[in-house]
Protein backbone atom coordinates (compact mmCIF):
# COMPACT_ATOMS: atom_id res chain seq x y z
CA UNK A 1 0.00 0.00 0.00
CA UNK A 2 1.47 3.72 -1.13
CA UNK A 3 1.65 5.48 1.83
CA UNK A 4 -0.85 8.74 1.72
CA UNK A 5 1.28 12.18 1.31
CA UNK A 6 1.55 13.70 4.30
CA UNK A 7 0.26 17.27 4.64
CA UNK A 8 2.63 20.09 4.78
CA UNK A 9 4.28 20.50 7.78
CA UNK A 10 3.64 24.74 7.07
CA UNK A 11 -0.07 23.84 6.68
CA UNK A 12 -0.54 21.54 9.59
CA UNK A 13 1.02 24.24 11.88
CA UNK A 14 -1.02 27.08 10.41
CA UNK A 15 -4.24 24.97 11.00
CA UNK A 16 -3.45 23.76 14.23
CA UNK A 17 -6.39 26.54 15.64
CA UNK A 18 -8.66 24.30 14.29
CA UNK A 19 -7.59 20.81 15.88
CA UNK A 20 -7.17 22.89 19.60
CA UNK A 21 -9.15 21.29 22.51
CA UNK A 22 -12.67 22.83 22.92
CA UNK A 23 -13.90 23.77 26.21
CA UNK A 24 -15.21 20.17 27.20
CA UNK A 25 -12.01 18.92 26.44
CA UNK A 26 -13.42 16.97 22.99
CA UNK A 27 -12.01 17.64 19.95
CA UNK A 28 -14.17 17.16 17.12
CA UNK A 29 -13.25 14.21 14.59
CA UNK A 30 -14.46 16.08 11.70
CA UNK A 31 -11.95 19.42 11.89
CA UNK A 32 -9.12 16.63 10.84
CA UNK A 33 -7.73 17.15 7.57
CA UNK A 34 -9.17 14.85 4.99
CA UNK A 35 -5.79 13.27 4.32
CA UNK A 36 -5.70 11.65 8.12
CA UNK A 37 -9.16 10.74 7.36
CA UNK A 38 -8.42 8.87 4.42
CA UNK A 39 -5.06 7.16 6.45
CA UNK A 40 -7.74 6.04 8.33
CA UNK A 41 -10.22 4.84 5.77
CA UNK A 42 -7.29 3.31 3.60
CA UNK A 43 -7.01 0.34 5.95
CA UNK A 44 -10.32 -0.54 6.06
CA UNK A 45 -11.76 -3.23 3.61
CA UNK A 46 -14.09 -2.40 0.85
CA UNK A 47 -16.93 -3.43 2.59
CA UNK A 48 -16.73 -1.69 5.82
CA UNK A 49 -15.60 1.29 3.47
CA UNK A 50 -18.88 1.19 1.68
CA UNK A 51 -21.16 0.06 4.36
CA UNK A 52 -19.81 1.92 7.41
CA UNK A 53 -17.16 4.59 6.85
CA UNK A 54 -19.76 5.70 3.82
CA UNK A 55 -22.87 6.11 6.11
CA UNK A 56 -21.92 7.41 8.85
CA UNK A 57 -22.24 11.32 7.93
CA UNK A 58 -22.25 13.10 4.78
CA UNK A 59 -18.07 14.32 5.22
CA UNK A 60 -17.21 10.65 5.72
CA UNK A 61 -19.35 10.02 2.86
CA UNK A 62 -17.40 12.34 0.52
CA UNK A 63 -14.39 10.92 1.88
CA UNK A 64 -15.08 7.49 1.38
CA UNK A 65 -15.66 8.30 -2.75
CA UNK A 66 -11.73 9.13 -3.37
CA UNK A 67 -10.71 7.38 -5.82
CA UNK A 68 -7.31 6.34 -3.89
CA UNK A 69 -9.23 4.26 -1.51
CA UNK A 70 -10.44 1.93 -4.64
CA UNK A 71 -7.26 1.39 -6.16
CA UNK A 72 -7.83 -2.08 -4.51
CA UNK A 73 -10.69 -3.64 -4.32
CA UNK A 74 -10.93 -6.68 -2.29
CA UNK A 75 -14.12 -8.39 -1.77
CA UNK A 76 -13.14 -11.42 -0.65
CA UNK A 77 -12.98 -13.64 2.40
CA UNK A 78 -16.56 -12.80 3.06
CA UNK A 79 -17.50 -15.95 4.90
CA UNK A 80 -19.62 -14.63 7.69
CA UNK A 81 -21.84 -13.22 5.39
CA UNK A 82 -22.13 -16.31 3.40
CA UNK A 83 -23.66 -18.19 6.84
CA UNK A 84 -25.19 -15.43 8.22
CA UNK A 85 -27.85 -14.26 5.50
CA UNK A 86 -29.40 -15.28 2.83
CA UNK A 87 -26.79 -15.82 0.25
CA UNK A 88 -28.74 -15.40 -3.30
CA UNK A 89 -29.93 -11.78 -1.66
CA UNK A 90 -26.19 -11.31 0.20
CA UNK A 91 -24.40 -11.78 -3.15
CA UNK A 92 -26.88 -9.77 -5.18
CA UNK A 93 -26.11 -6.94 -2.65
CA UNK A 94 -22.02 -7.25 -2.79
CA UNK A 95 -22.43 -7.00 -6.60
CA UNK A 96 -24.21 -3.78 -6.34
CA UNK A 97 -21.32 -2.89 -3.59
CA UNK A 98 -18.84 -3.75 -5.91
CA UNK A 99 -20.50 -1.72 -8.65
CA UNK A 100 -20.35 1.09 -6.83
CA UNK A 101 -16.42 0.34 -5.39
CA UNK A 102 -15.61 -0.08 -9.29
CA UNK A 103 -17.50 3.50 -10.05
CA UNK A 104 -15.83 5.66 -7.20
CA UNK A 105 -12.32 4.26 -8.46
CA UNK A 106 -13.09 6.27 -11.77
CA UNK A 107 -10.77 4.12 -13.59
CA UNK A 108 -7.55 3.71 -11.34
CA UNK A 109 -8.70 0.55 -9.96
CA UNK A 110 -5.48 -1.43 -10.34
CA UNK A 111 -6.24 -4.79 -8.36
CA UNK A 112 -9.94 -7.02 -8.28
CA UNK A 113 -10.96 -9.58 -5.82
CA UNK A 114 -13.89 -10.82 -5.60
CA UNK A 115 -15.07 -14.20 -4.47
CA UNK A 116 -18.67 -16.45 -4.77
CA UNK A 117 -20.42 -13.25 -6.54
CA UNK A 118 -18.73 -12.61 -9.71
CA UNK A 119 -21.21 -12.17 -12.72
CA UNK A 120 -20.76 -11.21 -16.42
CA UNK A 121 -22.28 -8.14 -15.77
CA UNK A 122 -20.04 -6.86 -13.28
CA UNK A 123 -16.78 -7.97 -15.23
CA UNK A 124 -18.61 -6.10 -18.21
CA UNK A 125 -18.32 -3.14 -15.83
CA UNK A 126 -14.74 -3.84 -14.83
CA UNK A 127 -13.96 -4.03 -18.43
CA UNK A 128 -15.69 -0.92 -19.33
CA UNK A 129 -14.70 1.08 -15.61
CA UNK A 130 -11.02 -0.43 -14.97
CA UNK A 131 -9.01 -0.08 -17.91
CA UNK A 132 -5.67 0.15 -15.97
CA UNK A 133 -6.51 -3.21 -14.45
CA UNK A 134 -3.35 -5.20 -13.74
CA UNK A 135 -4.71 -7.91 -11.18
CA UNK A 136 -8.01 -9.76 -10.95
CA UNK A 137 -9.07 -12.70 -8.82
CA UNK A 138 -12.50 -14.72 -9.59
CA UNK A 139 -13.10 -17.16 -6.77
CA UNK A 140 -15.85 -19.38 -6.85
CA UNK A 141 -17.59 -17.06 -9.65
CA UNK A 142 -19.70 -19.91 -10.86
CA UNK A 143 -22.08 -16.96 -12.70
CA UNK A 144 -19.11 -16.12 -14.91
CA UNK A 145 -19.61 -17.73 -18.23
CA UNK A 146 -16.87 -18.06 -21.21
CA UNK A 147 -18.66 -15.02 -23.01
CA UNK A 148 -18.55 -12.75 -20.36
CA UNK A 149 -14.44 -13.71 -19.61
CA UNK A 150 -14.19 -12.86 -23.11
CA UNK A 151 -15.56 -9.62 -23.07
CA UNK A 152 -13.48 -8.66 -19.88
CA UNK A 153 -10.07 -10.17 -21.53
CA UNK A 154 -10.46 -8.00 -25.06
CA UNK A 155 -10.66 -4.65 -22.51
CA UNK A 156 -7.74 -5.59 -20.29
CA UNK A 157 -5.00 -6.05 -22.30
CA UNK A 158 -3.09 -4.52 -18.88
CA UNK A 159 -3.80 -7.31 -16.93
CA UNK A 160 -0.62 -9.69 -15.54
CA UNK A 161 -2.00 -11.26 -12.99
CA UNK A 162 -5.57 -13.44 -13.15
CA UNK A 163 -6.40 -15.87 -10.55
CA UNK A 164 -9.39 -18.02 -11.62
CA UNK A 165 -10.10 -20.98 -8.86
CA UNK A 166 -13.28 -22.62 -9.16
CA UNK A 167 -14.91 -21.46 -12.00
CA UNK A 168 -18.19 -22.57 -13.84
CA UNK A 169 -17.98 -22.23 -16.95
CA UNK A 170 -14.70 -21.73 -18.17
CA UNK A 171 -12.99 -23.35 -20.24
CA UNK A 172 -9.30 -24.28 -22.50
CA UNK A 173 -11.29 -21.60 -25.13
CA UNK A 174 -11.48 -19.23 -22.11
CA UNK A 175 -7.98 -19.59 -21.81
CA UNK A 176 -6.78 -19.03 -25.38
CA UNK A 177 -9.19 -15.75 -25.35
CA UNK A 178 -7.35 -14.67 -22.23
CA UNK A 179 -4.03 -14.96 -23.69
CA UNK A 180 -4.43 -13.59 -26.84
CA UNK A 181 -6.07 -10.55 -25.10
CA UNK A 182 -3.49 -10.04 -22.62
CA UNK A 183 -0.01 -10.51 -23.39
CA UNK A 184 1.54 -9.39 -20.31
CA UNK A 185 0.16 -11.68 -18.23
CA UNK A 186 2.64 -13.05 -15.98
CA UNK A 187 0.88 -14.78 -13.34
CA UNK A 188 -1.66 -17.13 -13.63
CA UNK A 189 -4.06 -19.32 -11.23
CA UNK A 190 -6.52 -21.69 -12.92
CA UNK A 191 -7.61 -24.22 -10.22
CA UNK A 192 -9.98 -26.47 -9.85
CA UNK A 193 -12.38 -29.04 -8.27
CA UNK A 194 -10.25 -31.62 -7.05
CA UNK A 195 -12.98 -34.11 -6.50
CA UNK A 196 -14.28 -34.09 -10.11
CA UNK A 197 -13.60 -36.85 -12.30
CA UNK A 198 -10.54 -37.71 -10.42
CA UNK A 199 -8.93 -40.23 -12.90
CA UNK A 200 -9.85 -38.43 -16.12
CA UNK A 201 -7.09 -37.51 -18.40
CA UNK A 202 -7.69 -33.61 -19.76
CA UNK A 203 -4.58 -31.83 -20.85
CA UNK A 204 -6.71 -29.28 -22.96
CA UNK A 205 -6.16 -26.55 -20.18
CA UNK A 206 -2.33 -27.21 -20.36
CA UNK A 207 -1.93 -27.48 -24.14
CA UNK A 208 -4.01 -23.42 -24.23
CA UNK A 209 -1.83 -22.46 -21.43
CA UNK A 210 1.08 -23.49 -23.78
CA UNK A 211 0.29 -22.17 -27.04
CA UNK A 212 -0.97 -18.66 -26.12
CA UNK A 213 0.56 -18.19 -22.42
CA UNK A 214 4.52 -17.90 -23.46
CA UNK A 215 5.27 -15.13 -20.90
CA UNK A 216 3.99 -16.57 -17.88
CA UNK A 217 6.48 -16.65 -14.58
CA UNK A 218 4.22 -17.64 -12.22
CA UNK A 219 1.29 -20.50 -12.60
CA UNK A 220 -0.88 -22.47 -10.30
CA UNK A 221 -3.01 -25.22 -11.85
CA UNK A 222 -4.47 -27.34 -8.65
CA UNK A 223 -6.75 -30.06 -9.34
CA UNK A 224 -6.02 -30.00 -12.96
CA UNK A 225 -6.39 -32.98 -14.98
CA UNK A 226 -3.51 -32.86 -17.16
CA UNK A 227 -1.18 -35.73 -17.65
CA UNK A 228 2.60 -35.85 -17.94
CA UNK A 229 2.06 -34.53 -21.93
CA UNK A 230 0.42 -31.61 -20.27
CA UNK A 231 3.16 -30.64 -17.93
CA UNK A 232 5.64 -31.12 -20.77
CA UNK A 233 3.47 -28.65 -23.04
CA UNK A 234 3.95 -26.08 -20.45
CA UNK A 235 7.58 -26.38 -19.86
CA UNK A 236 8.15 -25.61 -23.57
CA UNK A 237 5.42 -23.69 -23.95
CA UNK A 238 6.21 -21.06 -21.05
CA UNK A 239 10.00 -20.87 -20.97
CA UNK A 240 10.33 -18.31 -18.52
CA UNK A 241 8.21 -19.89 -16.07
CA UNK A 242 10.10 -19.93 -11.82
CA UNK A 243 7.07 -20.92 -10.08
CA UNK A 244 4.55 -23.75 -10.71
CA UNK A 245 2.00 -25.37 -8.77
CA UNK A 246 0.92 -28.58 -9.29
CA UNK A 247 -0.69 -29.99 -6.15
CA UNK A 248 -4.12 -32.12 -6.51
CA UNK A 249 -2.73 -32.86 -10.07
CA UNK A 250 -2.99 -36.65 -9.40
CA UNK A 251 -2.81 -37.83 -13.57
CA UNK A 252 0.73 -36.45 -13.61
CA UNK A 253 3.32 -39.03 -12.83
CA UNK A 254 6.21 -37.31 -11.49
CA UNK A 255 8.73 -39.36 -12.39
CA UNK A 256 12.08 -39.85 -14.43
CA UNK A 257 13.02 -37.14 -17.28
CA UNK A 258 10.32 -34.90 -16.54
CA UNK A 259 10.52 -34.61 -12.93
CA UNK A 260 14.51 -33.81 -13.46
CA UNK A 261 13.82 -31.28 -16.20
CA UNK A 262 10.67 -29.43 -13.98
CA UNK A 263 13.36 -29.26 -11.43
CA UNK A 264 15.94 -28.10 -13.62
CA UNK A 265 13.47 -25.69 -14.89
CA UNK A 266 11.24 -24.27 -12.34
CA UNK A 267 12.59 -22.44 -8.97
CA UNK A 268 9.75 -22.86 -6.91
CA UNK A 269 8.18 -26.25 -7.62
CA UNK A 270 4.91 -27.89 -5.57
CA UNK A 271 3.98 -31.12 -6.52
CA UNK A 272 1.07 -33.27 -6.38
CA UNK A 273 0.72 -34.46 -3.32
CA UNK A 274 1.91 -31.79 -1.32
CA UNK A 275 0.40 -29.83 1.78
CA UNK A 276 -2.46 -27.41 0.30
CA UNK A 277 -2.84 -26.07 3.65
CA UNK A 278 -2.27 -22.49 2.68
CA UNK A 279 -5.19 -23.24 -0.10
CA UNK A 280 -8.45 -22.10 0.83
CA UNK A 281 -10.88 -24.54 -0.89
CA UNK A 282 -11.69 -28.15 -0.91
CA UNK A 283 -8.88 -30.76 -1.39
CA UNK A 284 -8.29 -34.07 -1.07
CA UNK A 285 -5.71 -36.44 0.74
CA UNK A 286 -3.49 -38.61 -1.31
CA UNK A 287 -5.77 -41.27 -3.06
CA UNK A 288 -5.39 -44.61 -1.87
CA UNK A 289 -5.51 -46.34 -5.19
CA UNK A 290 -3.35 -43.80 -7.22
CA UNK A 291 -0.13 -44.73 -8.09
CA UNK A 292 2.29 -42.41 -8.40
CA UNK A 293 3.02 -41.34 -4.76
CA UNK A 294 6.80 -40.64 -5.55
CA UNK A 295 6.85 -37.06 -5.34
CA UNK A 296 8.62 -37.17 -1.82
CA UNK A 297 11.25 -39.21 -2.59
CA UNK A 298 14.11 -36.93 -3.15
CA UNK A 299 14.10 -36.35 -6.96
CA UNK A 300 17.80 -36.61 -7.39
CA UNK A 301 17.93 -39.86 -6.80
CA UNK A 302 15.46 -40.76 -9.71
CA UNK A 303 16.44 -41.26 -13.56
CA UNK A 304 14.84 -42.43 -16.36
CA UNK A 305 15.26 -46.12 -14.63
CA UNK A 306 13.47 -46.05 -12.02
CA UNK A 307 9.99 -44.88 -13.50
CA UNK A 308 8.64 -48.53 -12.74
CA UNK A 309 7.35 -48.42 -9.63
CA UNK A 310 8.25 -50.78 -7.09
CA UNK A 311 4.68 -51.48 -6.07
CA UNK A 312 3.71 -53.25 -9.71
CA UNK A 313 0.64 -51.33 -10.06
CA UNK A 314 -1.76 -51.99 -12.33
CA UNK A 315 -1.95 -48.44 -13.65
CA UNK A 316 1.71 -48.00 -14.52
CA UNK A 317 0.65 -49.40 -18.01
CA UNK A 318 -1.63 -46.91 -18.92
CA UNK A 319 0.99 -44.49 -18.86
CA UNK A 320 4.36 -45.23 -19.68
CA UNK A 321 3.66 -46.49 -22.86
CA UNK A 322 2.28 -43.14 -23.82
CA UNK A 323 -1.26 -44.36 -24.68
CA UNK A 324 -3.40 -42.98 -22.14
CA UNK A 325 -6.81 -44.74 -20.55
CA UNK A 326 -9.63 -44.39 -22.83
CA UNK A 327 -12.61 -42.97 -21.32
CA UNK B 1 10.11 8.45 29.68
CA UNK B 2 10.75 12.32 29.29
CA UNK B 3 11.55 14.22 32.34
CA UNK B 4 8.68 16.21 33.28
CA UNK B 5 9.52 19.60 34.31
CA UNK B 6 7.57 22.18 35.31
CA UNK B 7 7.13 25.05 32.94
CA UNK B 8 9.15 28.73 33.82
CA UNK B 9 7.51 30.26 30.69
CA UNK B 10 4.92 31.14 28.80
CA UNK B 11 4.59 28.50 26.52
CA UNK B 12 3.23 30.47 23.92
CA UNK B 13 6.82 32.86 23.93
CA UNK B 14 9.41 31.60 21.86
CA UNK B 15 12.92 31.44 23.88
CA UNK B 16 16.24 31.97 21.76
CA UNK B 17 18.74 30.22 23.36
CA UNK B 18 22.33 29.63 21.62
CA UNK B 19 22.36 26.05 19.75
CA UNK B 20 25.50 25.22 20.69
CA UNK B 21 24.60 25.45 24.07
CA UNK B 22 21.95 23.40 24.40
CA UNK B 23 21.81 19.57 22.95
CA UNK B 24 18.24 19.11 24.14
CA UNK B 25 14.48 20.07 22.35
CA UNK B 26 12.12 21.88 24.81
CA UNK B 27 8.35 20.61 23.79
CA UNK B 28 5.86 22.31 25.80
CA UNK B 29 2.56 21.13 26.06
CA UNK B 30 -0.54 22.57 25.44
CA UNK B 31 -0.95 22.47 29.57
CA UNK B 32 2.43 24.16 30.28
CA UNK B 33 4.70 21.08 31.11
CA UNK B 34 7.83 21.25 29.10
CA UNK B 35 9.36 18.09 28.13
CA UNK B 36 13.04 17.97 27.32
CA UNK B 37 13.79 15.51 24.43
CA UNK B 38 16.72 14.60 22.60
CA UNK B 39 17.14 16.20 18.83
CA UNK B 40 16.65 12.61 17.61
CA UNK B 41 13.34 12.14 19.11
CA UNK B 42 12.51 15.47 17.42
CA UNK B 43 13.47 14.61 13.99
CA UNK B 44 10.69 12.05 14.52
CA UNK B 45 8.15 15.03 14.42
CA UNK B 46 8.28 16.32 10.72
CA UNK B 47 6.25 19.43 11.99
CA UNK B 48 8.67 19.83 14.86
CA UNK B 49 11.44 19.53 12.81
CA UNK B 50 10.82 21.87 9.95
CA UNK B 51 9.95 24.67 12.49
CA UNK B 52 13.40 24.08 14.48
CA UNK B 53 14.72 23.42 10.31
CA UNK B 54 13.21 27.29 9.40
CA UNK B 55 14.90 29.22 12.62
CA UNK B 56 18.23 27.25 11.76
CA UNK B 57 18.52 25.84 15.16
CA UNK B 58 18.50 29.07 17.41
CA UNK B 59 14.87 28.40 18.43
CA UNK B 60 14.72 24.83 20.60
CA UNK B 61 11.38 25.53 22.46
CA UNK B 62 8.27 24.37 20.75
CA UNK B 63 4.69 24.70 21.87
CA UNK B 64 2.61 22.46 21.19
CA UNK B 65 -0.84 23.70 22.64
CA UNK B 66 -2.96 21.19 20.66
CA UNK B 67 -0.98 18.15 23.06
CA UNK B 68 -2.07 17.33 26.29
CA UNK B 69 0.58 16.69 28.95
CA UNK B 70 -1.03 13.51 29.07
CA UNK B 71 -0.79 12.29 25.68
CA UNK B 72 2.88 13.71 25.01
CA UNK B 73 5.00 10.92 26.82
CA UNK B 74 3.00 8.53 24.98
CA UNK B 75 3.88 10.34 21.53
CA UNK B 76 7.69 10.68 23.05
CA UNK B 77 7.79 6.71 24.23
CA UNK B 78 7.06 5.81 20.75
CA UNK B 79 9.43 8.06 19.10
CA UNK B 80 12.23 6.73 21.27
CA UNK B 81 11.27 3.58 20.40
CA UNK B 82 11.23 3.95 16.53
CA UNK B 83 14.26 5.41 17.27
CA UNK B 84 16.06 2.33 18.90
CA UNK B 85 14.37 0.45 15.99
CA UNK B 86 12.51 -1.67 18.71
CA UNK B 87 9.20 -1.02 17.28
CA UNK B 88 7.47 -4.92 16.98
CA UNK B 89 4.16 -6.27 17.45
CA UNK B 90 4.56 -7.07 20.91
CA UNK B 91 5.38 -3.51 22.05
CA UNK B 92 2.57 -1.93 19.94
CA UNK B 93 0.02 -4.35 21.38
CA UNK B 94 1.14 -3.27 24.42
CA UNK B 95 1.40 0.31 24.08
CA UNK B 96 -2.28 0.00 22.68
CA UNK B 97 -3.64 -1.95 25.82
CA UNK B 98 -2.96 0.76 27.88
CA UNK B 99 -4.77 3.34 25.92
CA UNK B 100 -8.82 3.91 26.35
CA UNK B 101 -10.50 5.09 22.78
CA UNK B 102 -10.39 8.51 24.08
CA UNK B 103 -6.56 8.18 24.43
CA UNK B 104 -6.38 6.65 20.85
CA UNK B 105 -8.01 9.11 19.46
CA UNK B 106 -5.89 12.42 20.90
CA UNK B 107 -2.63 10.12 20.29
CA UNK B 108 -4.21 10.11 16.50
CA UNK B 109 -4.48 13.96 16.34
CA UNK B 110 -1.73 14.49 18.21
CA UNK B 111 0.63 11.95 14.94
CA UNK B 112 -1.28 14.14 12.72
CA UNK B 113 -0.17 17.24 13.72
CA UNK B 114 3.45 16.42 14.79
CA UNK B 115 3.23 14.33 11.20
CA UNK B 116 5.32 11.44 12.65
CA UNK B 117 4.99 8.90 10.08
CA UNK B 118 5.01 5.83 11.66
CA UNK B 119 2.73 6.20 14.98
CA UNK B 120 0.03 8.07 12.15
CA UNK B 121 -0.08 4.62 9.87
CA UNK B 122 -0.11 2.29 13.40
CA UNK B 123 -2.87 4.34 14.86
CA UNK B 124 -4.52 4.48 11.95
CA UNK B 125 -4.67 0.32 11.91
CA UNK B 126 -5.87 0.62 15.78
CA UNK B 127 -8.58 2.60 14.83
CA UNK B 128 -9.76 1.11 11.46
CA UNK B 129 -9.77 -1.94 13.88
CA UNK B 130 -12.39 -0.38 15.95
CA UNK B 131 -14.37 0.39 12.86
CA UNK B 132 -14.43 -2.91 11.22
CA UNK B 133 -17.74 -4.77 11.05
CA UNK B 134 -18.98 -2.68 13.83
CA UNK B 135 -22.70 -1.02 13.64
CA UNK B 136 -22.56 2.30 12.11
CA UNK B 137 -24.07 4.00 15.46
CA UNK B 138 -21.04 2.48 17.45
CA UNK B 139 -18.93 4.18 14.39
CA UNK B 140 -20.82 7.46 14.93
CA UNK B 141 -20.84 6.97 18.92
CA UNK B 142 -16.94 6.08 19.15
CA UNK B 143 -15.94 9.06 17.08
CA UNK B 144 -18.47 11.13 18.18
CA UNK B 145 -20.40 12.20 14.60
CA UNK B 146 -23.76 13.47 14.46
CA UNK B 147 -25.57 11.45 12.13
CA UNK B 148 -26.44 14.51 9.28
CA UNK B 149 -28.29 12.58 6.73
CA UNK B 150 -32.29 13.89 6.40
CA UNK B 151 -34.68 11.06 6.89
CA UNK B 152 -35.06 10.64 3.49
CA UNK B 153 -31.27 9.67 2.90
CA UNK B 154 -31.61 7.54 5.89
CA UNK B 155 -34.30 5.71 4.99
CA UNK B 156 -32.93 5.22 1.09
CA UNK B 157 -30.10 3.25 3.11
CA UNK B 158 -31.54 1.40 5.62
CA UNK B 159 -33.71 -0.16 2.61
CA UNK B 160 -30.52 -0.42 0.61
CA UNK B 161 -27.98 -2.18 2.70
CA UNK B 162 -30.78 -3.72 5.49
CA UNK B 163 -28.34 -7.13 5.40
CA UNK B 164 -25.33 -4.83 6.91
CA UNK B 165 -27.02 -3.59 10.00
CA UNK B 166 -27.53 -6.81 11.40
CA UNK B 167 -24.38 -9.48 12.13
CA UNK B 168 -21.97 -7.06 12.81
CA UNK B 169 -19.80 -6.95 16.21
CA UNK B 170 -21.46 -6.64 19.27
CA UNK B 171 -20.84 -2.53 20.06
CA UNK B 172 -17.58 -2.49 22.79
CA UNK B 173 -18.61 -0.54 25.64
CA UNK B 174 -17.06 2.52 25.97
CA UNK B 175 -13.91 2.31 27.56
CA UNK B 176 -13.87 5.88 28.94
Amino acid sequence: MESLQPPSSSSVVSSSNSNALTDSGQRNWLDLPRDAILSIFVKLDTVDLLVRAHNVCTTWRNISKDPFLYRTIDMSNLDELETSFELMKTNSQLEILCHRAIDYSRGHAIDINIEYFGTDDLLSHIADSASHLRCLRLACCYSVTHEGLCVIAEKLSHLEELDITISGGLTHDSLEVIGRSSPQLKTFKFNIEVYLHPHIVYDDDAFAIAKFMPGLCHLQLIGNKMSNDGLLAILDGCPQLESLDIRQCFNINFIGSLAKRCKEQIKYLLLPNDDTDDYPFETEDYPEDYPYGISDIDLDLLSEDDYELSDGSEFSEFEFDGNYYDF
Amino acid sequence: MAEEVSSQMNSLSISETNPSSSATISLVSGDDIVFKVEPTIAKEMETVQSFIDETDGKITTIPLPNISSHDLPYVIEYCEKSIAGKITKEFEAEFVKKLNNEEVKELFLAANYLNIKKLLDFLSQVIADRIANKSVEYVRRYFGIENDFTPEEEAKLREELAWTFTGVDPDDEDEN
